[in-house]
């Protein structure tokens, strides 16, 4: 089955959106934590939910390790790095810088979730 | 410290690249328009030490420049900094107790006080120096209260 | 010298300068006071809603449970950014107003407002960067200046007041 990415990143956010609510429902004084993960038969998604709510997420193997250390790292070494400190890209609108492609795609690359799915 | 000491300098003014009057304040007011003479006339031979300096050794140039010239009643001694600012300071001819040294001083705290008034953004370089600041540092050495 | 020169570290004389120079250059562009406090408020405000990101990232610092600890975290952001460690202090009796109290404000280092400027917040951008910085974190807050040295008070004093938490908004199309 396919779909579109836009329409898989809207499902995401959907299915975040609720995960996040249902956990605040249900710990309502627990506000640091939330939601990190879920794990199902076919794939485990992991969530980095920083304090200003951006939401870095991943979908791996179900083994993969590494993963919640990888998001933070995209996050402080190549999020703030290349779009933070790079005037051309304004908050809150789609990423285009190239510069930050590449580095995402280096830092994934480097991170042992990856290197594992290959052994 | 008896009377005459204490009012060190009776005048101190700085001039501009361009030799237009910056700031000039005495410690007599009425004697102000005296003082722009006397420090107009030591301008000459600023430019004159200025220029035989120039030719011999110009980066290590000492920006203190001595005693310029005195008459009867006054002292009159010159600094010029590398941005051709000058700054003048005149003496009492009878105040024979100043010596060199303190001269030299009063000049390089003239120059700290002008150095950071002109860092103030609203400064426009060559205009005439209404700041408070180096105002109040300039009146405390003219009264001799340091 | 002997000092290990950081590249990335900027001398704070050619800051203070900087600074300066950028506000003049707006008042002689927008010709009125008013516009040029409007103005640092709002750059100070976009420069907080990035900032903050960066600030995270150093700090990793988590979401704050009260306003105590967003005082604290704002504290720390003025020492890292700003090198000056202001005290928190004024709080109002229900704990929703808070004050930093600076010593030396180092934007402010060699200025002196002159007599036309005497309404301009000179250092406006300071509390556009904390409403744009705690705006990022879900808090809407107000802040301003009770007392600045180059109006003649002992100390500069940056007050920070809690309006509201944010929630996160769903994106349209979405239930």
């Amino acid at each position: 089955m396919t779909m579109s990415l836009e329409e898989e990143s809207r499902l995401l956010y959907g299915m975040l959106f609720s995960l996040k609510s249902f956990s605040n429902r249900i710990s309502p004084l627990d506000v640091q934590e939330g939601v990190q993960c879920y794990t199902t038969n076919k794939y485990k998604m992991t969530l980095f939910e920083t304090p200003t709510s951006l939401k870095f997420v991943c979908n791996t193997d179900v083994n993969a390790p590494g993963v919640n250390e990888m998001l933070q790292k995209l996050y402080t070494q190549v999020y703030v790095e290349y779009v933070i400190r790079n005037p051309e890209c304004k908050p809150a609108e789609p990423i285009t810088s190239e510069l930050f492609k590449a580095k995402l795609d280096e830092t994934v690359r480097m991170s042992p979730a990856f290197s594992s799915k290959a052994a | 410290m008896d009377v005459n000491t204490s009012k060190r300098e009776i005048c101190v003014a700085v001039i501009g690249k361009e030799n237009a009057p910056l700031y000039l304040l005495t410690a007599d007011p009425a004697a102000e328009l005296q003082f722009h003479y006397t420090v107009h006339t030591a301008l000459d031979v600023v430019e004159e030490k200025l220029a035989a300096t120039g030719k011999t050794a110009a980066d290590s140039r000492e920006l203190y420049l001595g005693a310029l010239y005195s008459t009867e009643e006054h002292r009159v001694f010159g600094y010029a900094t590398n941005t051709k600012i000058k700054f003048i300071i005149v003496v009492e001819a009878a105040n024979v107790s100043i010596r060199d040294n303190e001269i030299r001083t009063m000049f390089r705290r003239l120059h700290a006080a002008y150095t950071d008034m002109v860092c103030n953004p609203f400064y426009l370089p060559a205009r005439p120096i209404t700041a408070r600041a180096f105002d109040r540092t300039v009146r405390q050495m003219v009264t001799g209260a340091s | 010298m002997n000092r290990s020169v950081d590249p990335k570290k900027v001398n704070s004389e050619l800051f203070t300068l900087t600074y300066g120079a950028l506000v003049v250059q707006l008042l002689n562009d927008l010709e009125s006071v008013e516009d040029v406090n409007k103005h640092l408020d709002r750059m100070g405000y976009n420069i907080g809603v990035r900032l903050v990101e960066d600030f995270i990232a150093r700090s990793s610092a988590d979401k704050c449970y009260d306003l105590r600890e967003t005082a604290d975290k704002l504290q720390a952001a003025f020492r890292m950014y700003l090198g000056i460690s202001p005290s928190i202090a004024n709080w109002a009796p229900a704990g929703d107003e808070f004050s930093l109290m600076i010593d030396t404000n180092p934007l402010t280092e060699f200025v002196e407002l002159p007599d036309t400027c005497s309404n301009m917040r000179y250092s406006a951008i300071l509390p556009g960067m904390v409403r744009g910085a705690c705006e990022m974190v879900h808090l809407e807050v107000s802040s301003w200046f009770v007392q600045d040295q180059l109006r003649g008070d002992p100390v500069t004093e940056l007050r920070v007041k809690f309006i509201k938490r944010l929630e996160d908004s769903v994106p349209p199309g979405e239930d």
